[in-house]
C-alpha cells in the first residue's frame, strides 16, 4: 500500500472520490528500482500499471528491431505508463528503464483486471482515469505523427 | 420499420460492445433511444459539451471540419462520440446526417448511472473504448516507426532531434 496523500496530489486521480483514492492506495504497491533496471520490456507484456513517483525513466523503442537504432522519450513524475499493454494484453510497444534511482506505485495486471472486473464503481472510475491518460498520450503521438508526415513530404519532394 | 433484434446485432457487431452478452446488449439497447433524422441534420456541433454517443442503425453520418470540409463518412454499425464517455469536454468536430438516418443514442447520464451502480455493462463499454484506443495507439506508433526510418535511416541522435514522442 502507499500513502494516500501521494495519490491526492496526482492530477489524473482527482476524478476519484477521496474514499476511492483511499481504497486504491491499499491496492498499489510502492516499488524502488536502481538506475539501469528495466521496468517494462519491449515485446513482452507489461507486468502492470506504473505511476512514476520519483526519479527518471527512459522510454525507448527499437527501430526495425535494431538495438542501436532507437526512438526515445521520457515520462514526467506523476504520469502513468504500461497501460496500452495492460489494456489490450499485447506486447509493450517500448521498453521503460530507470536512469536514476526510481520509485513507482504499481498495480499488477492481475490486480488491475480483478479491480475493473469487480462490481465496484471505483474499478470503473479508475479504468476511466487510465483511459483519460491514454487519450492524452494518443493526442501526443498523433501530433508527433502529423509532424513526421510533413517531414516525409519534404524529404520526398 | 423498427427491428430491435437487428439493432441489438448491430450493437454487438461493433467492437466497443463485442464483449457483451446478448442479454446485456438487449438491456443496453433498451436503455438508449432511437432517433430518426432527415438529411443534413446536425447531431452535435464542434465545441458542444460531449453527452453520450451514437451508433448508426441505417443511413450515414458525416464528420465535418471547421471549414465545412468533410473529414469522414460513417456508415451502419459505426459509432460516433464515444470518446465523450472517457473525457468530458467539447466535441472535436460537427457531425451531421448525410441522408435520412436512424441512430441509437445512449445519453451520458444513462452511462454514468451504469458506472455508478457498478454495472459490468458500463465497465465493458469502457474496456471496449479502451481497446479501440490501444489499437489506434499501436497504429500510430507503427506508422511513426516507418516514417522515421524513411526520413533519417534511424540514427539515434537524428531520431531524438525529430522529437518523436511516442
Amino acid at each position: 500500500m502507499i500513502d494516500v496523500r501521494i495519490l491526492d496530489g496526482i492530477e489524473s486521480l482527482t476524478v476519484l472520490s477521496a474514499e476511492e483514492r483511499e481504497r486504491l492506495s491499499n491496492q498499489l504497491v510502492e516499488v524502488h528500482y536502481e538506475a539501469g533496471d528495466v521496468l517494462v520490456r519491449e515485446g513482452q507484456r507489461s507486468p502492470g500499471l506504473f505511476l512514476l513517483l520519483s526519479g527518471s525513466v527512459d522510454v525507448s523503442k527499437r527501430v526495425q528491431g535494431d538495438e542501436q537504432r532507437q526512438m526515445s522519450t521520457d515520462i514526467p513524475v506523476g504520469e502513468w505508463f504500461g497501460m496500452v499493454s495492460v489494456l489490450d494484453g499485447l506486447p509493450a510497444t517500448a521498453a521503460v528503464a530507470a536512469i536514476t534511482p526510481v520509485s513507482v506505485a504499481s498495480l499488477s495486471r492481475e490486480d488491475f483486471l480483478k479491480l475493473i472486473g469487480s462490481h465496484d464503481p471505483m474499478g470503473a472510475h479508475f479504468l476511466r482515469a487510465m483511459l483519460r491518460c491514454l487519450a492524452l498520450q494518443l493526442e501526443r503521438v498523433n501530433a508527433a505523427l502529423i509532424t513526421l508526415r510533413r517531414q516525409v513530404e519534404e524529404v520526398r519532394q | 420499420m423498427s427491428d430491435p433484434r437487428r439493432y441489438v446485432e448491430l450493437i454487438l457487431a461493433n467492437r466497443i460492445f463485442a464483449a457483451l452478452e446478448i442479454s446485456d446488449a438487449a438491456a443496453l439497447y433498451k436503455a438508449g433511444e432511437l432517433l430518426k433524422y432527415p438529411p443534413g441534420h446536425t447531431l452535435f456541433h464542434q465545441g458542444d459539451e460531449a453527452d453520450g454517443f451514437f451508433l448508426i442503425l441505417s443511413g450515414s453520418l458525416t464528420v465535418i471540419g471547421t471549414g465545412g470540409e468533410k473529414l469522414a463518412t460513417l456508415g451502419v454499425g459505426e459509432t460516433v462520440g464515444e470518446m465523450g464517455l472517457v473525457m468530458a469536454g467539447p466535441r472535436s468536430a460537427r457531425v451531421a446526417t448525410e441522408e435520412t438516418s436512424l441512430v441509437w443514442y445512449l445519453s451520458g447520464s444513462v452511462f454514468e448511472d451504469l458506472l455508478q451502480q457498478g454495472d459490468p455493462i458500463g465497465t465493458s463499454i469502457l474496456r471496449g473504448v479502451g481497446r479501440d484506443m490501444c489499437h489506434r495507439f499501436r497504429k500510430v506508433v507503427d506508422e511513426g516507426e516507418r516514417l522515421t526510418i524513411e526520413i533519417k535511416g534511424g540514427a539515434r541522435s537524428d531520431l531524438e532531434a525529430l522529437g518523436w514522442d511516442f
